[in-house]
């Protein structure tokens, strides 16, 4: 589904990434894990388009899509969550949410601005998505807040909403579960479960080894820059080198 | 481990304009321990630490310092009186070399003694000093945790309020920054700690509170807490 072939990117001559590859098959839950600083998120924004790789090729579903757009990239289905956070703060949370769903209905300005049944019927159904996302998300009471006023973990549960929104076929989340309390993480790994049954494929970054554990089909080990490692969760936790970059330092 | 609260919060009503988060907290705080406050997301635990360093609305209750009311002071004052935050998140000068990163955790300091400061800050931090010239957005998220935490100590504070340390970090950074957590303390500084790696925040510390909605649901100590089934399903996953 997704194809990663010979990925490098420099910053101001320091190599992120270096001639990485791989392949994330439609329907698993990809792992992509590494120490701080191993090139990870670099990796997620030469795929979302964020970042123009120096060589290399992004194929997302037989189509090239290297160093296109990041929104062109999100309507053909490749979604993404920020580390950061990345919402709008004046809104409010289902207004946040509506702007997520709205960009992928492909209506025009001068439809959008007519209140016609249709619209009515779109906005209605847009809502109702958002509001059991919100609660498969464990933050249904918050849909009317402004969204700069949630507290971190909340806004990352947002963000993770925002993303699958656009009904998706692949998602990438960076660190999805950071500053999640717990009990909390557990419901959000079945519901990412859930949604995978039902098709939507994922590539994971995450620190949280059992969540990664937990979760993933394939788990893909960065080390300054490289790809060391790439197999099953328990396969890559007992190789010597992955413990070594992980661990040891 | 003394007897004498450094910090003593009490029936305490907090929150952001007409928005309340926090209702009727205690807590009292001993000096030199490390406290870990744990709970759902949107509990209340960052505004309870912004509370206490002035940055939250207080609407009723008194938070006391050294058995003097902070409550309404401003977060300079606080600062000055010994009270020092990490906030949560990168809160560092990325394009600033990490010497300078120190320099600016003294900035509010116009004693003579800062220069001998920070020279001890890095010997105590060896790895801030063989990275002194480096700008500090280069460094690695757990470096740039113990920057953030090494700034807040330039400031000589009594009470030290860290929003979640780990956030971000992989397993061996995060270890470390425990450690320090725990260096700090021993030395003398209480900390107050809001952490979602919950186990770990709990193993390390004296005491904890549990909140819940914006209330206390549960305080004892870290081990007390660790071990309650209740706290275990609610909120450690299990």
């Amino acid at each position: 589904m997704l194809e990663i072939r010979g990925v490098t990117k420099h910053f101001l001559g320091v190599p992120a990434l270096h001639d990485v590859s791989f392949t994330v098959e439609r329907g698993e839950i990809a792992g992509l894990i590494g120490p701080n600083g191993s090139g990870k998120t670099t990796l997620f924004d030469c795929v979302t388009g964020f970042l123009a790789p120096d060589a290399g090729k992004v194929v997302f579903m037989d189509q090239d899509i290297t160093s296109l757009a990041p929104y062109r990239i999100a309507r053909l289905g490749l979604t993404r969550i920020f580390q950061q956070i990345r919402t709008f703060p004046r809104l409010t949370v289902m207004e946040n949410m509506r702007a997520a769903g709205q960009q992928h209905q492909g209506l025009r300005l001068t439809s959008g601005l007519l209140p016609t049944r249709r619209i009515r019927d779109l906005d209605r159904a847009l809502d109702d998505q958002a509001g059991d996302l919100l609660q498969s998300l464990g933050i249904p009471g918050v849909a009317d807040l402004a969204a700069g006023t949630l507290s971190y973990g909340q806004q990352k549960l947002l963000e993770i909403a925002m993303a699958l929104m656009a009904k998706p076929s692949l998602v990438l989340l960076d660190e999805p579960v950071a500053g999640v309390n717990p009990t909390l993480i557990e419901s959000i790994k079945g519901y990412l479960k859930r949604l995978n049954e039902l098709g939507t494929t994922f590539l994971i970054i995450e620190h949280n080894l059992q969540v990664v554990m937990d979760l993933c089909h394939r788990v893909f080990v960065l080390d300054s820059g490289e790809l060391i490692a790439q197999g099953p969760p328990f396969m890559v936790q007992e190789n010597e080198q992955v413990l070594e970059a992980y661990f040891g330092r | 481990m003394s007897g004498d609260p450094v910090l003593e919060i009490v029936g305490l009503y907090a929150g952001y304009r007409n928005r309340g988060v926090l209702f009727d907290v205690s807590a009292r705080i001993l000096s030199g321990t490390i406290t870990a406050v744990v709970g759902p997301n949107g509990a209340g635990k960052s505004t309870l630490l912004k509370a206490v360093a002035g940055l939250a609305e207080c609407w009723k209750g008194s938070i006391l310092f050294k058995g003097q009311d902070i409550l309404g002071s401003e977060p300079g004052e606080i600062l000055a009186m010994g009270i020092s935050m990490v906030p949560q998140g990168r809160c560092n000068f990325p394009l600033m070399t990490v010497q300078e990163n120190l320099e600016m955790g003294a900035y509010t300091r116009r004693d003579s003694a800062v220069h001998i400061d920070l020279d001890m800050m890095k010997e105590r931090f060896p790895v801030l000093k063989s990275k002194k010239a480096l700008l500090a957005g280069n460094l690695s998220g757990g470096e740039q945790q113990i920057l953030e935490m090494a700034m807040a100590l330039m400031l000589k504070p009594s009470l030290l309020l860290l929003d979640e340390p780990s956030l971000g970090l992989g397993p061996g950074p995060m270890r470390r920054v425990f450690q320090e957590v725990q260096r700090i303390a021993a030395e003398g500084t209480s900390v107050i700690m809001v952490e979602q790696n919950a186990k770990r925040a709990l193993e390390i510390s004296d005491q904890a509170l549990v909140l819940d909605l914006g209330k206390v649901w549960m305080s004892g100590s870290g081990q007390e807490i660790l071990a309650n089934p209740q706290v275990k399903k609610r909120y450690l996953g299990g």
